[in-house]
Protein backbone atom coordinates (compact mmCIF):
# COMPACT_ATOMS: atom_id res chain seq x y z
CA UNK A 1 0.00 0.00 0.00
CA UNK A 2 1.34 3.56 -0.97
CA UNK A 3 2.28 4.96 2.39
CA UNK A 4 0.01 8.50 1.76
CA UNK A 5 -2.92 5.98 1.49
CA UNK A 6 -2.73 4.67 4.81
CA UNK A 7 -4.68 7.18 6.50
CA UNK A 8 -7.32 7.34 3.08
CA UNK A 9 -10.05 6.13 5.13
CA UNK A 10 -9.63 8.01 8.37
CA UNK A 11 -12.52 10.52 8.55
CA UNK A 12 -12.05 13.89 9.76
CA UNK A 13 -12.55 14.26 13.29
CA UNK A 14 -12.23 10.60 14.14
CA UNK A 15 -9.82 9.91 17.07
CA UNK A 16 -6.15 9.30 16.44
CA UNK A 17 -3.13 8.28 19.40
CA UNK A 18 -1.96 11.33 20.52
CA UNK A 19 1.59 12.33 19.54
CA UNK A 20 3.84 14.67 21.30
CA UNK A 21 4.12 17.54 20.09
CA UNK A 22 8.14 18.22 21.15
CA UNK A 23 9.52 15.53 19.73
CA UNK A 24 8.04 12.37 17.85
CA UNK A 25 10.41 9.70 16.46
CA UNK A 26 8.25 9.02 13.92
CA UNK A 27 7.13 12.49 12.81
CA UNK A 28 11.00 13.29 12.77
CA UNK A 29 11.89 10.28 10.46
CA UNK A 30 9.39 11.31 7.78
CA UNK A 31 10.56 15.14 8.69
CA UNK A 32 14.68 13.36 7.78
CA UNK A 33 12.74 11.55 4.74
CA UNK A 34 11.23 14.72 3.21
CA UNK A 35 14.14 16.62 3.46
CA UNK A 36 16.71 13.96 2.10
CA UNK A 37 14.22 13.66 -1.11
CA UNK A 38 14.41 17.37 -1.34
CA UNK A 39 18.05 17.96 -0.98
CA UNK A 40 19.31 14.65 -2.72
CA UNK A 41 19.85 16.85 -6.14
CA UNK A 42 22.07 19.38 -4.49
CA UNK A 43 23.97 16.31 -2.45
CA UNK A 44 24.83 14.53 -5.49
CA UNK A 45 26.13 18.50 -6.91
CA UNK A 46 28.15 19.15 -3.63
CA UNK A 47 29.65 15.63 -3.42
CA UNK A 48 30.71 15.64 -6.92
CA UNK A 49 32.49 19.47 -6.66
CA UNK A 50 34.01 18.50 -2.87
CA UNK A 51 35.00 15.44 -5.15
CA UNK A 52 36.65 17.34 -8.60
CA UNK A 53 38.37 20.29 -6.71
CA UNK A 54 39.69 17.29 -4.04
CA UNK A 55 40.91 15.55 -7.10
CA UNK A 56 42.91 18.50 -8.50
CA UNK A 57 44.65 19.48 -5.11
CA UNK A 58 45.66 15.98 -4.72
CA UNK A 59 47.18 15.93 -8.27
CA UNK A 60 49.24 19.11 -7.15
CA UNK A 61 50.29 18.14 -4.36
CA UNK A 62 51.33 14.58 -5.73
CA UNK A 63 54.76 12.93 -4.11
CA UNK A 64 56.74 10.18 -5.79
CA UNK A 65 56.91 8.17 -2.33
CA UNK A 66 53.74 8.74 -0.40
CA UNK A 67 49.66 8.54 -1.21
CA UNK A 68 49.29 12.81 -1.61
CA UNK A 69 46.87 12.39 1.16
CA UNK A 70 49.54 11.58 3.73
CA UNK A 71 51.33 15.13 2.64
CA UNK A 72 51.00 17.80 5.27
CA UNK A 73 49.97 20.14 2.56
CA UNK A 74 46.73 18.19 2.02
CA UNK A 75 46.07 17.07 5.43
CA UNK A 76 45.99 20.96 6.08
CA UNK A 77 43.44 21.80 3.05
CA UNK A 78 41.75 18.94 4.15
CA UNK A 79 40.61 20.00 7.30
CA UNK A 80 40.48 23.57 6.98
CA UNK A 81 38.08 22.19 3.96
CA UNK A 82 36.08 20.58 6.42
CA UNK A 83 35.75 23.34 8.96
CA UNK A 84 34.43 25.75 6.45
CA UNK A 85 32.24 23.42 5.10
CA UNK A 86 30.49 22.44 7.73
CA UNK A 87 30.09 26.29 8.71
CA UNK A 88 28.50 26.48 5.71
CA UNK A 89 26.32 23.80 5.98
CA UNK A 90 25.24 25.13 9.63
CA UNK A 91 24.63 28.54 7.54
CA UNK A 92 22.69 26.42 5.08
CA UNK A 93 19.70 26.58 7.32
CA UNK A 94 19.27 30.42 6.15
CA UNK A 95 18.35 29.27 2.78
CA UNK A 96 15.47 27.38 4.25
CA UNK A 97 13.81 30.08 6.23
CA UNK A 98 15.76 33.02 4.14
CA UNK A 99 13.21 34.07 1.62
CA UNK A 100 9.78 34.75 2.55
CA UNK A 101 8.02 31.88 0.39
CA UNK A 102 10.61 29.10 1.30
CA UNK A 103 10.07 30.42 5.24
CA UNK A 104 6.17 30.05 4.64
CA UNK A 105 6.91 26.41 3.88
CA UNK A 106 9.45 25.45 6.33
CA UNK A 107 7.47 26.67 8.93
CA UNK A 108 4.48 25.06 7.98
CA UNK A 109 5.23 21.39 7.52
CA UNK A 110 3.50 20.25 10.77
CA UNK A 111 6.88 18.91 12.68
CA UNK A 112 7.87 20.91 15.72
CA UNK A 113 10.56 23.33 16.01
CA UNK A 114 12.47 20.60 17.86
CA UNK A 115 12.43 18.17 15.01
CA UNK A 116 13.04 20.91 12.12
CA UNK A 117 16.21 22.20 14.52
CA UNK A 118 17.22 18.43 15.63
CA UNK A 119 17.00 17.45 11.56
CA UNK A 120 19.12 20.48 10.52
CA UNK A 121 21.79 19.67 13.10
CA UNK A 122 21.91 16.21 12.13
CA UNK A 123 22.49 16.76 8.80
CA UNK A 124 25.32 19.10 9.45
CA UNK A 125 26.92 16.72 11.92
CA UNK A 126 25.91 13.53 10.42
CA UNK A 127 25.31 13.39 6.88
CA UNK A 128 27.66 16.49 5.85
CA UNK A 129 30.50 15.31 7.43
CA UNK A 130 29.68 11.72 5.89
CA UNK A 131 29.56 13.26 2.46
CA UNK A 132 32.71 15.54 2.68
CA UNK A 133 34.75 12.44 4.01
CA UNK A 134 33.54 10.08 1.06
CA UNK A 135 34.04 12.81 -1.52
CA UNK A 136 37.37 13.05 -0.10
CA UNK A 137 38.04 9.02 -0.76
CA UNK A 138 37.08 9.47 -4.18
CA UNK A 139 39.31 12.32 -4.44
CA UNK A 140 42.38 10.06 -3.18
CA UNK A 141 41.85 7.25 -5.40
CA UNK A 142 40.99 9.22 -8.39
CA UNK A 143 43.94 11.91 -7.72
CA UNK A 144 46.02 8.33 -7.66
CA UNK A 145 44.75 7.04 -10.40
CA UNK A 146 45.52 10.35 -12.63
CA UNK A 147 48.96 10.63 -11.05
CA UNK A 148 50.41 7.54 -11.79
CA UNK A 149 48.79 7.60 -15.51
CA UNK A 150 50.17 11.17 -15.92
CA UNK A 151 53.72 10.23 -14.40
CA UNK A 152 54.09 6.64 -15.49
CA UNK A 153 54.05 6.00 -11.64
CA UNK A 154 53.02 3.18 -9.57
CA UNK A 155 49.35 2.66 -8.39
CA UNK A 156 49.74 3.81 -4.73
CA UNK A 157 46.42 5.10 -3.27
CA UNK A 158 47.38 4.34 0.42
CA UNK A 159 44.64 3.31 2.45
CA UNK A 160 41.00 5.35 2.52
CA UNK A 161 41.68 8.70 4.58
CA UNK A 162 45.54 7.36 5.52
CA UNK A 163 46.94 9.08 8.14
CA UNK A 164 44.41 11.89 7.86
CA UNK A 165 43.75 12.08 11.79
CA UNK A 166 47.59 11.97 12.37
CA UNK A 167 47.38 15.75 12.28
CA UNK A 168 45.03 15.48 15.59
CA UNK A 169 48.18 13.46 17.39
CA UNK A 170 50.22 16.26 18.88
CA UNK A 171 49.11 19.40 20.47
CA UNK A 172 45.42 18.66 19.68
CA UNK A 173 43.26 15.73 20.10
CA UNK A 174 40.61 13.83 18.40
CA UNK A 175 38.33 15.15 20.98
CA UNK A 176 38.90 18.36 20.33
CA UNK A 177 38.07 17.88 16.40
CA UNK A 178 34.76 16.58 17.39
CA UNK A 179 34.28 19.64 19.52
CA UNK A 180 35.46 22.37 17.80
CA UNK A 181 33.01 21.00 14.51
CA UNK A 182 30.05 21.20 17.05
CA UNK A 183 30.68 24.52 18.12
CA UNK A 184 31.26 25.64 14.51
CA UNK A 185 28.39 24.40 13.42
CA UNK A 186 26.01 24.98 16.18
CA UNK A 187 27.45 28.92 15.73
CA UNK A 188 26.50 29.16 11.93
CA UNK A 189 23.68 27.77 12.67
CA UNK A 190 22.51 30.48 14.84
CA UNK A 191 24.10 33.00 12.41
CA UNK A 192 21.52 31.15 10.04
CA UNK A 193 19.35 32.32 12.49
CA UNK A 194 19.87 35.86 12.98
CA UNK A 195 20.93 37.19 9.22
CA UNK A 196 19.40 34.84 6.66
CA UNK A 197 20.86 36.96 3.51
CA UNK A 198 25.27 36.69 3.36
CA UNK A 199 24.81 34.72 6.61
CA UNK A 200 28.36 32.45 6.26
CA UNK A 201 30.03 35.95 5.85
CA UNK A 202 28.55 38.01 8.42
CA UNK A 203 28.52 35.25 10.97
CA UNK A 204 32.51 34.99 10.21
CA UNK A 205 32.07 38.72 10.28
CA UNK A 206 30.68 38.94 13.93
CA UNK A 207 33.50 36.35 15.47
CA UNK A 208 35.93 38.47 14.20
CA UNK A 209 34.73 41.72 15.47
CA UNK A 210 33.87 39.50 18.70
CA UNK A 211 37.27 38.76 19.05
CA UNK A 212 38.52 42.28 18.06
CA UNK A 213 36.14 42.98 21.20
CA UNK A 214 37.43 40.58 23.36
CA UNK A 215 41.18 41.63 22.93
CA UNK A 216 40.37 45.34 23.35
CA UNK A 217 38.32 44.56 26.50
CA UNK A 218 41.29 42.64 28.15
CA UNK A 219 43.57 45.40 27.00
CA UNK A 220 41.89 47.83 28.59
CA UNK A 221 40.26 46.33 31.86
CA UNK A 222 44.63 45.01 32.66
CA UNK A 223 46.50 47.79 33.46
CA UNK A 224 50.28 48.15 33.17
CA UNK A 225 50.58 46.28 36.58
CA UNK A 226 48.49 43.95 35.32
CA UNK A 227 50.18 42.95 32.00
CA UNK A 228 53.55 43.04 33.93
CA UNK A 229 51.92 40.43 36.54
CA UNK A 230 50.87 38.19 34.18
CA UNK A 231 53.92 38.34 32.07
CA UNK A 232 55.78 37.26 35.34
CA UNK A 233 53.61 34.60 36.18
CA UNK A 234 53.25 33.11 32.64
CA UNK A 235 57.03 33.53 31.30
CA UNK A 236 59.36 34.36 34.78
CA UNK A 237 57.51 31.88 36.82
CA UNK A 238 58.36 29.08 34.17
CA UNK A 239 54.44 28.55 33.43
CA UNK A 240 54.82 27.11 29.99
CA UNK A 241 57.63 24.43 31.50
CA UNK A 242 55.55 23.13 33.91
CA UNK A 243 52.07 23.69 31.61
CA UNK A 244 50.29 20.33 30.84
CA UNK A 245 48.82 20.79 27.29
CA UNK A 246 46.20 17.87 28.36
CA UNK A 247 44.56 20.36 31.32
CA UNK A 248 44.61 23.57 29.76
CA UNK A 249 42.94 21.24 26.61
CA UNK A 250 40.32 19.70 28.38
CA UNK A 251 39.30 22.93 30.24
CA UNK A 252 38.60 24.19 26.63
CA UNK A 253 36.92 21.77 25.50
CA UNK A 254 34.57 21.72 28.03
CA UNK A 255 34.09 25.45 27.88
CA UNK A 256 33.67 24.90 24.31
CA UNK A 257 30.98 22.18 25.21
CA UNK A 258 29.16 24.66 27.23
CA UNK A 259 29.21 27.62 24.69
CA UNK A 260 27.92 24.83 22.25
CA UNK A 261 24.84 24.50 24.37
CA UNK A 262 24.64 27.56 25.33
CA UNK A 263 24.65 28.83 21.56
CA UNK A 264 22.30 25.95 20.41
CA UNK A 265 19.56 27.06 22.97
CA UNK A 266 19.73 30.48 21.44
CA UNK A 267 19.42 29.20 17.95
CA UNK A 268 16.67 26.96 19.02
CA UNK A 269 14.75 29.84 20.77
CA UNK A 270 15.24 31.93 17.55
CA UNK A 271 13.41 29.25 15.72
CA UNK A 272 10.68 28.85 17.71
CA UNK A 273 10.02 32.66 17.33
CA UNK A 274 10.93 32.82 14.00
CA UNK A 275 8.03 34.76 12.01
CA UNK A 276 7.60 36.21 8.45
CA UNK A 277 8.28 39.30 8.02
CA UNK A 278 5.47 40.89 5.81
CA UNK A 279 7.47 44.02 5.03
CA UNK A 280 10.89 42.06 3.63
CA UNK A 281 9.96 39.94 0.90
CA UNK B 1 -12.77 25.96 14.98
CA UNK B 2 -10.47 29.27 14.03
CA UNK B 3 -11.18 31.67 16.77
CA UNK B 4 -9.38 35.58 16.39
CA UNK B 5 -10.13 37.46 19.67
CA UNK B 6 -9.03 41.19 20.19
CA UNK B 7 -6.69 40.83 17.67
CA UNK B 8 -3.97 43.90 17.79
CA UNK B 9 -0.75 43.88 15.51
CA UNK B 10 1.20 46.97 14.07
CA UNK B 11 4.85 47.01 12.11
CA UNK B 12 6.12 50.07 13.05
CA UNK B 13 4.90 51.47 16.76
CA UNK B 14 4.83 55.34 15.50
CA UNK B 15 2.54 54.24 12.56
CA UNK B 16 -0.83 53.05 12.62
CA UNK B 17 -1.75 49.62 13.86
CA UNK B 18 -2.48 47.31 10.93
CA UNK B 19 -5.14 45.44 13.21
CA UNK B 20 -6.99 47.00 16.43
CA UNK B 21 -8.98 44.79 17.62
CA UNK B 22 -10.03 41.89 15.23
CA UNK B 23 -12.25 39.60 16.45
CA UNK B 24 -13.76 37.04 14.08
CA UNK B 25 -14.56 33.23 14.37
CA UNK B 26 -14.09 30.69 11.11
CA UNK B 27 -16.65 28.36 11.60
CA UNK B 28 -16.78 24.71 9.59
CA UNK B 29 -18.47 24.15 6.67
CA UNK B 30 -17.81 27.93 4.97
CA UNK B 31 -15.59 29.10 2.08
CA UNK B 32 -14.54 32.47 3.39
CA UNK B 33 -13.93 35.57 1.07
CA UNK B 34 -11.36 37.85 2.61
CA UNK B 35 -11.37 41.16 0.94
CA UNK B 36 -9.86 44.22 1.20
CA UNK B 37 -7.11 46.75 -0.44
CA UNK B 38 -3.30 46.17 -1.05
CA UNK B 39 -1.38 46.15 2.10
CA UNK B 40 -4.59 46.19 4.19
CA UNK B 41 -3.15 43.02 6.16
CA UNK B 42 -5.06 40.41 4.28
CA UNK B 43 -1.84 38.44 3.99
CA UNK B 44 -0.87 39.29 7.22
CA UNK B 45 -3.70 38.15 8.65
CA UNK B 46 -3.66 34.68 7.02
CA UNK B 47 -0.19 34.54 8.16
CA UNK B 48 -1.42 34.91 11.54
CA UNK B 49 -4.01 32.34 11.70
CA UNK B 50 -1.38 29.68 10.93
CA UNK B 51 1.03 30.64 13.58
CA UNK B 52 3.41 32.27 10.68
CA UNK B 53 3.30 35.74 12.41
CA UNK B 54 2.12 36.54 15.87
CA UNK B 55 -0.20 38.93 17.22
CA UNK B 56 0.79 41.86 19.53
CA UNK B 57 -2.21 41.31 21.63
CA UNK B 58 -4.92 39.10 21.31
CA UNK B 59 -4.77 35.73 20.36
CA UNK B 60 -5.71 33.29 17.39
CA UNK B 61 -6.45 29.98 18.66
CA UNK B 62 -7.49 26.54 16.69
CA UNK B 63 -10.12 24.10 18.19
CA UNK B 64 -8.55 25.79 21.90
CA UNK B 65 -4.93 25.71 21.19
CA UNK B 66 -2.94 29.05 20.47
CA UNK B 67 -1.21 28.76 16.42
CA UNK B 68 1.20 30.62 17.73
CA UNK B 69 2.96 28.16 18.92
CA UNK B 70 3.30 26.12 15.83
CA UNK B 71 2.79 22.54 17.27
CA UNK B 72 2.27 19.80 14.90
CA UNK B 73 -1.23 18.57 16.21
CA UNK B 74 -2.21 22.58 14.91
CA UNK B 75 -0.36 22.33 11.66
CA UNK B 76 -1.65 19.69 10.61
CA UNK B 77 -5.14 20.78 10.98
CA UNK B 78 -4.11 24.36 8.53
CA UNK B 79 -2.89 24.36 4.85
CA UNK B 80 -1.83 27.41 3.64
CA UNK B 81 -1.42 28.36 -0.51
CA UNK B 82 0.97 31.07 -0.07
CA UNK B 83 0.72 33.76 -2.88
CA UNK B 84 4.57 33.09 -3.89
CA UNK B 85 6.49 29.60 -3.48
CA UNK B 86 8.64 27.60 -4.83
CA UNK B 87 8.28 23.60 -4.74
CA UNK B 88 11.32 21.45 -4.72
CA UNK B 89 13.01 19.92 -7.97
CA UNK B 90 10.95 16.65 -7.16
CA UNK B 91 8.82 14.59 -9.12
CA UNK B 92 4.26 15.12 -7.82
CA UNK B 93 4.76 11.94 -6.62
CA UNK B 94 7.54 12.16 -4.87
CA UNK B 95 6.03 15.56 -3.35
CA UNK B 96 3.15 13.53 -2.73
CA UNK B 97 4.71 10.87 -0.74
CA UNK B 98 6.69 12.93 0.88
CA UNK B 99 4.41 15.71 2.32
CA UNK B 100 1.19 14.02 2.70
CA UNK B 101 2.67 11.81 5.57
CA UNK B 102 2.17 15.17 7.75
CA UNK B 103 -1.69 15.29 7.19
CA UNK B 104 -3.54 12.35 8.67
CA UNK B 105 -6.79 12.31 6.68
CA UNK B 106 -5.03 13.16 3.48
CA UNK B 107 -6.67 11.12 0.04
CA UNK B 108 -4.54 10.47 -2.80
CA UNK B 109 -7.83 9.82 -4.72
CA UNK B 110 -8.46 13.15 -4.57
CA UNK B 111 -5.54 14.59 -5.38
CA UNK B 112 -6.03 12.73 -8.93
CA UNK B 113 -9.09 13.81 -9.10
CA UNK B 114 -7.99 17.29 -8.85
CA UNK B 115 -4.93 17.22 -10.89
CA UNK B 116 -7.85 16.29 -13.89
CA UNK B 117 -9.87 18.42 -13.25
CA UNK B 118 -7.16 21.22 -13.24
CA UNK B 119 -6.34 19.30 -16.63
CA UNK B 120 -2.76 18.87 -14.87
CA UNK B 121 -0.54 15.82 -15.84
CA UNK B 122 2.11 14.59 -12.98
CA UNK B 123 5.14 15.99 -13.98
CA UNK B 124 8.85 14.63 -13.15
CA UNK B 125 10.38 18.16 -11.73
CA UNK B 126 7.73 20.86 -10.18
CA UNK B 127 10.56 23.21 -9.84
CA UNK B 128 9.85 23.50 -13.30
CA UNK B 129 6.44 24.62 -13.84
CA UNK B 130 5.14 28.08 -14.05
CA UNK B 131 3.87 29.64 -11.18
CA UNK B 132 0.32 29.39 -12.66
CA UNK B 133 0.70 25.35 -12.79
CA UNK B 134 2.56 25.47 -9.49
CA UNK B 135 -0.07 27.21 -8.02
CA UNK B 136 -2.68 24.41 -9.35
CA UNK B 137 -0.56 21.68 -7.69
CA UNK B 138 -0.16 23.23 -4.62
CA UNK B 139 -4.54 24.05 -4.29
CA UNK B 140 -5.12 20.33 -5.70
CA UNK B 141 -2.54 19.08 -3.05
CA UNK B 142 -4.14 21.52 0.14
CA UNK B 143 -7.78 20.11 -0.71
CA UNK B 144 -6.78 16.63 -0.80
CA UNK B 145 -4.90 17.02 2.66
CA UNK B 146 -8.95 17.55 3.93
CA UNK B 147 -7.46 19.97 6.63
CA UNK B 148 -10.19 21.59 8.54
CA UNK B 149 -9.16 24.73 7.76
CA UNK B 150 -7.73 25.69 4.33
CA UNK B 151 -6.03 29.05 3.94
CA UNK B 152 -5.48 30.83 0.85
CA UNK B 153 -3.60 33.89 -0.21
CA UNK B 154 -4.38 35.22 -4.16
CA UNK B 155 -4.89 31.63 -5.27
CA UNK B 156 -5.76 32.77 -8.78
CA UNK B 157 -2.74 35.16 -9.42
CA UNK B 158 -1.18 33.38 -11.98
CA UNK B 159 -3.40 31.27 -13.22
CA UNK B 160 -5.13 31.94 -16.96
CA UNK B 161 -8.77 32.44 -17.30
CA UNK B 162 -9.51 28.43 -18.10
CA UNK B 163 -7.70 27.72 -14.65
CA UNK B 164 -9.73 30.18 -12.65
CA UNK B 165 -13.02 28.62 -13.71
CA UNK B 166 -11.26 24.84 -12.69
CA UNK B 167 -9.87 26.98 -9.67
CA UNK B 168 -14.10 27.39 -8.56
CA UNK B 169 -15.09 23.69 -9.81
CA UNK B 170 -11.94 21.89 -7.62
CA UNK B 171 -13.17 24.20 -4.59
CA UNK B 172 -16.82 23.55 -5.03
CA UNK B 173 -15.89 19.46 -4.90
CA UNK B 174 -13.26 19.68 -2.05
CA UNK B 175 -15.85 21.73 -0.02
CA UNK B 176 -17.23 19.93 2.94
CA UNK B 177 -19.38 20.13 6.46
CA UNK B 178 -15.74 19.40 8.40
CA UNK B 179 -13.71 22.11 6.02
CA UNK B 180 -13.39 25.75 6.38
CA UNK B 181 -11.52 27.60 3.66
CA UNK B 182 -10.32 30.93 3.87
CA UNK B 183 -9.59 32.31 0.55
CA UNK B 184 -7.67 36.29 0.62
CA UNK B 185 -8.10 38.11 -3.06
CA UNK B 186 -8.49 41.56 -4.07
CA UNK B 187 -9.68 39.85 -7.55
CA UNK B 188 -13.58 39.80 -6.20
CA UNK B 189 -14.78 38.41 -9.80
CA UNK B 190 -12.52 35.23 -9.23
CA UNK B 191 -15.07 34.49 -6.09
CA UNK B 192 -18.13 34.91 -7.59
CA UNK B 193 -20.69 32.27 -6.88
CA UNK B 194 -18.02 30.29 -4.14
CA UNK B 195 -18.09 32.27 -1.09
CA UNK B 196 -20.20 31.65 1.82
CA UNK B 197 -19.01 34.69 3.92
CA UNK B 198 -17.97 37.94 3.17
CA UNK B 199 -14.85 39.48 5.48
CA UNK B 200 -13.61 42.93 4.14
CA UNK B 201 -10.51 44.24 6.23
CA UNK B 202 -10.57 48.14 6.39
CA UNK B 203 -9.22 50.85 8.64
CA UNK B 204 -7.52 48.40 10.89
CA UNK B 205 -10.89 46.45 11.56
CA UNK B 206 -13.44 43.97 10.11
CA UNK B 207 -15.76 46.52 8.11
CA UNK B 208 -17.94 43.65 6.99
CA UNK B 209 -18.15 40.05 8.48
CA UNK B 210 -21.23 38.35 7.19
CA UNK B 211 -22.73 35.01 5.27
CA UNK B 212 -23.66 35.94 1.57
CA UNK B 213 -27.59 35.34 2.44
CA UNK B 214 -27.82 37.86 4.85
CA UNK B 215 -25.93 40.16 2.95
CA UNK B 216 -28.58 39.76 0.03
CA UNK B 217 -31.30 39.86 2.46
CA UNK B 218 -30.57 43.60 3.50
CA UNK B 219 -29.13 44.61 0.19
CA UNK B 220 -30.53 44.58 -3.78
CA UNK B 221 -28.14 44.35 -6.21
CA UNK B 222 -29.41 45.47 -9.89
CA UNK B 223 -27.92 45.07 -12.99
CA UNK B 224 -28.58 47.02 -16.55
CA UNK B 225 -31.05 48.52 -14.76
CA UNK B 226 -32.66 52.07 -15.92
CA UNK B 227 -32.26 55.75 -14.27
CA UNK B 228 -35.59 54.89 -13.02
CA UNK B 229 -34.90 51.67 -11.39
CA UNK B 230 -31.50 52.95 -9.25
CA UNK B 231 -33.90 55.83 -7.69
CA UNK B 232 -32.53 55.87 -3.76
CA UNK B 233 -29.63 53.25 -4.96
CA UNK B 234 -27.05 53.08 -1.90
CA UNK B 235 -24.36 52.96 -4.72
CA UNK B 236 -24.65 53.13 -8.45
CA UNK B 237 -22.32 53.07 -11.39
CA UNK B 238 -22.94 53.67 -14.46
CA UNK B 239 -21.97 50.71 -17.35
CA UNK B 240 -22.33 50.48 -21.04
CA UNK B 241 -25.09 48.10 -20.60
CA UNK B 242 -27.12 50.45 -18.16
CA UNK B 243 -26.79 51.10 -14.41
CA UNK B 244 -25.22 48.61 -11.88
CA UNK B 245 -26.39 49.90 -8.18
CA UNK B 246 -26.94 48.59 -4.99
CA UNK B 247 -30.48 48.91 -3.55
CA UNK B 248 -32.02 48.71 0.05
CA UNK B 249 -33.52 45.31 0.23
CA UNK B 250 -36.86 46.05 1.57
CA UNK B 251 -39.56 43.99 -0.65
CA UNK B 252 -37.02 40.99 0.68
CA UNK B 253 -36.50 39.82 -3.31
CA UNK B 254 -33.32 37.75 -3.86
CA UNK B 255 -31.00 38.70 -6.04
CA UNK B 256 -27.28 37.70 -6.96
CA UNK B 257 -24.49 39.32 -5.26
CA UNK B 258 -22.07 41.42 -6.85
CA UNK B 259 -19.08 40.93 -4.62
CA UNK B 260 -16.94 43.71 -6.42
CA UNK B 261 -19.70 46.18 -6.41
CA UNK B 262 -20.11 45.47 -2.36
CA UNK B 263 -16.60 45.56 -2.05
CA UNK B 264 -16.68 49.12 -3.89
CA UNK B 265 -19.24 50.12 -1.70
CA UNK B 266 -18.22 49.26 1.38
CA UNK B 267 -14.64 50.67 0.99
CA UNK B 268 -16.16 54.27 -0.20
CA UNK B 269 -18.66 54.44 2.34
CA UNK B 270 -18.12 52.68 5.42
CA UNK B 271 -20.10 54.25 7.99
CA UNK B 272 -23.15 53.10 5.89
CA UNK B 273 -22.36 49.90 5.59
CA UNK B 274 -21.55 49.84 9.76
CA UNK B 275 -25.41 51.22 9.70
CA UNK B 276 -26.65 49.02 7.76
CA UNK B 277 -25.27 45.74 9.59
CA UNK B 278 -25.23 46.84 13.07
CA UNK B 279 -28.38 44.86 14.11
CA UNK B 280 -27.31 41.21 15.02
CA UNK B 281 -27.86 38.51 12.24
CA UNK B 282 -31.27 37.19 12.84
Amino acid sequence: MNECNVYTHIQPGSTRPTTSNIFSPKRFGRYCSKQIHEWKRGLCLQFFSLAGIYTILMVLFHSTENPSITTTGVQLLVWFGFFIYTAKSGSSLAEQIGGRSKRVLYLTVPASTAEKYIAHLLWTLILYPILFFAAIIVAQYTSEIISSTLRGESFNPGSPLQGLLSIWNGSYSLSSAIVWTINNIVTFTLGATLWQKNSFLKTIAALFLLGIATIFFYTVSLDKEGFESLFTYLVVGNYFDNFKGTNILWFINCFTMVESVVLGYIGYMRMKELEINETKR
Amino acid sequence: MLQIENLEFSYHKKKAPIFSGINLTIQPGAVYGLLGKNGIGKSTLLYMMCGLMFPHRGRITLDGVEVRHRRPETLEKIFLVPEEFDLPAISVDAYVRRNSVFYPHFDRDQFNRYLADFELEETPNLGKTSMGQRKKYLVSFALATNTPLLLMDEPTNGMDIPSKSQFRKVIASGMNEQKSIVISTHQVRDLENMIDRIDILEGGGLLLDRDTADITSHLRFVKGAGEADIEGALYSISTIAGYSAILPNSTGEESQLDIEMLFNYAIEKPAEIKRIFANPVK
